[in-house]
């Protein structure tokens, strides 16, 4: 026979069974816990009237949330972004800060470490699904802009395929296509998808411009260059 | 009438074919056009990684043949990781010359405080200006009724 102090104990053992088994055991066994990307990374960009090419390597960190590019051709220099400034050191002096808008959030670096890829990370955002369908071996789903925005944004469709993401097409507040981007050459890396090729393509007046975006020697959760991970930054 | 009916269907048929064809044909690009408009850049990308380290100034100063037929942007350039603001416009003038209209384009596009702030900044200024304009036209009108 049980007393009421052993049946409470019993009680809060047995409940801190249950989140363990259902909450915290499939974590960790199922999803490993993934923080800083890093690799090589080429971008070219070609338009009617300029073409562009950079080389270097970049570093991701998601705790600190700087997206850091260390340049290396056309000319060396390193590029942080942070929140809504973007920062540019040449000779690793401090040379110019500029106010952008976060990338980190919607960046293919982001959305893979944190699994969001597949959707874009459209699920966390003003975005909802509109429909969904099926065609051949992709899944098109259908997003849609909450209706206060619409004067604004178009809808974005997001194809995968075999549970990957395989495209986006983003369409302009008055229904037309304004951009593509297709990710490709997936690899797997420590159990994570990748896309090591991202083909854009936007619609401008008529034209189309093309940036490929290639990544080589991916690594995650390397311990070892913390410096680039968390470069230091000038004061506000 | 049965005719009719089976060349409607038909039709019916083939726009639904049509339709249904629509969204996967988005999901396709032409790769061919595609590598063929990046022949040059592939060349010049397999040339700076096998000489690791050289920079663009490198290749100006040797007259290499390969940048020859390319016109390269600015090297110190961020666009090229970084998006622009809308339509590549300054937040500031979004609310300088479409005022309340400019702020809600930013605040929905942005989402990011400092950039309305901006384009709220930009409201303010563009108001004064027209005030200032609105009554010293009328202020030059008056002015020269008093001629006659």
């Amino acid at each position: 026979m049980l007393s009421g102090s052993n049946l409470n104990i019993l009680m809060r053992f047995r409940t801190s069974f249950f989140i363990l088994l259902f909450f915290v055991l499939p974590k960790m066994i199922f999803g490993q816990h993934f923080f800083r990307i890093q690799g090589n990374i080429t971008v070219k960009e070609k338009t009617e009237v300029q073409s562009q090419l950079t080389i270097g390597k970049f570093y991701y960190d998601k705790n600190t949330g700087k997206i850091v590019y260390n340049i290396s051709f056309p000319e060396k220099q390193v590029m942080v972004s942070k929140d809504t400034v973007l920062y540019q050191f040449v000779n690793g002096e401090f040379k110019s800060r500029t106010r952008t808008f976060n990338m980190a959030q919607f960046s293919v670096f982001n959305l893979s470490l944190n699994n969001q890829l597949t959707n874009y990370g459209l699920e966390n955002s003003f975005y909802s699904i509109d429909n969904v369908e099926k065609e051949g071996d992709l899944v098109i789903t259908t997003w849609i802009p909450e209706r206060s925005k619409r004067k604004y944004f178009g809808k974005v469709l997001i194809s995968t395929r075999n549970k990957r993401l395989h495209g986006v097409v983003f369409y302009n507040a008055r229904g037309e296509v304004a951009g593509k981007q297709f990710f490709e050459d997936y690899a797997v890396i420590n159990g994570l998808y990748f896309p090591m090729k991202i083909v854009r393509i936007n619609y401008v007046d008529g034209t189309e411009t093309y940036q490929i975006t290639t990544f080589e020697n991916i690594q995650l959760n390397n311990l070892n260059e913390t410096y680039f991970y968390d470069y230091p930054l000038p004061p506000d | 009438m049965k005719r009719h009916l089976l060349t409607f269907l038909v039709i019916l048929f083939f726009f639904s074919l049509n339709s249904f064809a629509g969204n996967s044909e988005l999901f396709t690009y032409d790769r061919e056009e595609v590598e063929s408009a990046f022949k040059e850049l592939n060349e010049l990308e397999d040339y700076v990684k096998i000489n690791e380290g050289i920079t663009l100034t490198d290749l100006l100063a040797s007259n290499n043949n390969l940048i020859s037929n390319l016109f390269l942007g600015d090297p110190y350039s961020t666009n090229i990781f970084f998006d622009e603001p809308p339509l590549g416009i300054p937040s500031f003038w979004w609310g300088f010359c479409i005022g309340v209209w400019g702020i809600a384009v930013v605040y929905f596009v942005t989402e990011d405080r400092d950039e309305t702030k901006l384009a709220f900044k930009g409201c303010v200024v563009g108001t004064l200006v027209y005030v200032v304009l609105y009554v010293g036209f009328y202020v030059w009108i008056f002015g020269n009724a008093f001629w006659f």
